[in-house]
């Protein structure tokens, strides 16, 4: 008896160690993208637009404003989230506004929802948040800007928060 | 015997699969692919985008700087940020320099690390001190590319620790 409880013990602790030893799936977690990826949305707009390391802007002589679109790359929301929150940083000079709108859209192309601000000043630190129904698990998220003429304005990135 | 095996194996799996809850979680990287770089000047539409990356066109006769988002998620702790950047020289004879900058959200500067690779095939590995890799920071790669799409910058992997 005493041999078939040892052994008996042996295959259950083997198990345990084995399910002990499975990788732990990664939370998701903040992603920070920098805006100089973002790209003008009109043809032939791109040569009035600067991508520094810092952000994107537009030219010092370009006069009138000009619209980008930026991909926001986002891991899926936790099960239990009841929204997704998204903080959009950048500059705006010489009272100069930036408008910009967050939206996103189902893997099929389907509009999910949106969620816009205008700058408020100099230097934004915007928190935009989209229900979690508008941000299903296989969503893509991206964001459109009206950047200010002449260099007046900088989207620096966006960061995802989860 | 029976009840006490039971009980005995009750008390080793809460033992196991409390030690298992609090096992270090798995690092999740970002990779991301540098096909997405932009000119850094405005205006010089003489870069190439494919599938493996970036670089100068074929038959473009100067180098350009180009400039990439490197999107992060923020370390867990107080280490420091790891980046493997990938790229190639073709032929082994021209020259790829890069500078992965980090801004925090508020646009202050936070550090930079700069290299120069000559070799055909290359992974380069960045190490940046947490002081300078804060929890909101932004980052991204700016490279001088050579002339006639002799090089490519292909990949940057922001490594979770």
């Amino acid at each position: 008896m005493k041999s078939r409880f040892v052994k008996l013990f042996g295959v259950a602790y083997g198990a345990l160690l084995a399910t002990a030893g499975v990788v732990v799936p990664a939370p998701a977690a903040n992603i920070n993208t920098n805006a100089t990826e973002c790209q003008a949305q009109f043809w032939p707009q791109e040569a009035d637009i600067v991508h520094t390391e810092k952000g994107i802007s537009t030219g010092s002589t370009v006069t009138a404003s000009r619209w980008i679109s930026c991909a926001i790359p986002r891991s899926p929301l936790a099960p239990t989230a009841t929204s997704g929150s998204f903080y959009i940083d950048g500059d705006s000079q010489n009272g100069q506004w930036m408008v910009c709108s967050l939206a996103s859209y189902d893997f099929t192309g389907t509009f999910l929802g949106s969620s816009s601000f205008s700058s408020p000043g100099p230097a934004f630190d915007i928190l935009l948040s989209l229900p979690a129904a508008q941000l299903g698990y296989w969503a893509y998220t991206g964001i459109t800007c009206v950047l200010p003429p002449n260099g007046n304005g900088t989207l620096r990135g966006v960061t995802s928060l989860q | 015997m029976k009840f006490m095996f039971m009980r005995f194996l009750g008390a080793a799996s809460v033992v196991l699969l409390g030690a298992s809850a609090g096992a270090p979680v798995q690092a999740s990287s970002i990779n991301t692919s540098m096909l997405e770089c932009q000119p850094l000047q405005p205006g010089q539409a003489d870069l190439r985008h494919t599938e493996l990356g970036t670089s100068t066109d074929g038959v473009f006769p100067a180098p350009r700087y180009v400039t990439c988002s490197v999107p992060r998620s923020p370390n867990l702790g107080t280490t420091g940020g790891l980046f493997y950047v990938t790229g190639d020289n073709r032929d082994g004879m021209s020259t790829t320099t890069c500078t992965l900058f980090s801004y925090d959200y508020t646009g202050a500067f936070q550090g930079s690390f700069s290299f120069t690779r000559t070799a055909p095939h290359y992974t380069q590995i960045l190490v940046i001190p947490a002081v300078q890799l804060g929890y909101w920071s932004y980052t991204s790669l700016t490279c001088l590319l050579p002339e006639n799409g002799r090089a490519t910058i292909e990949s940057v992997i922001a490594v979770q620790s």
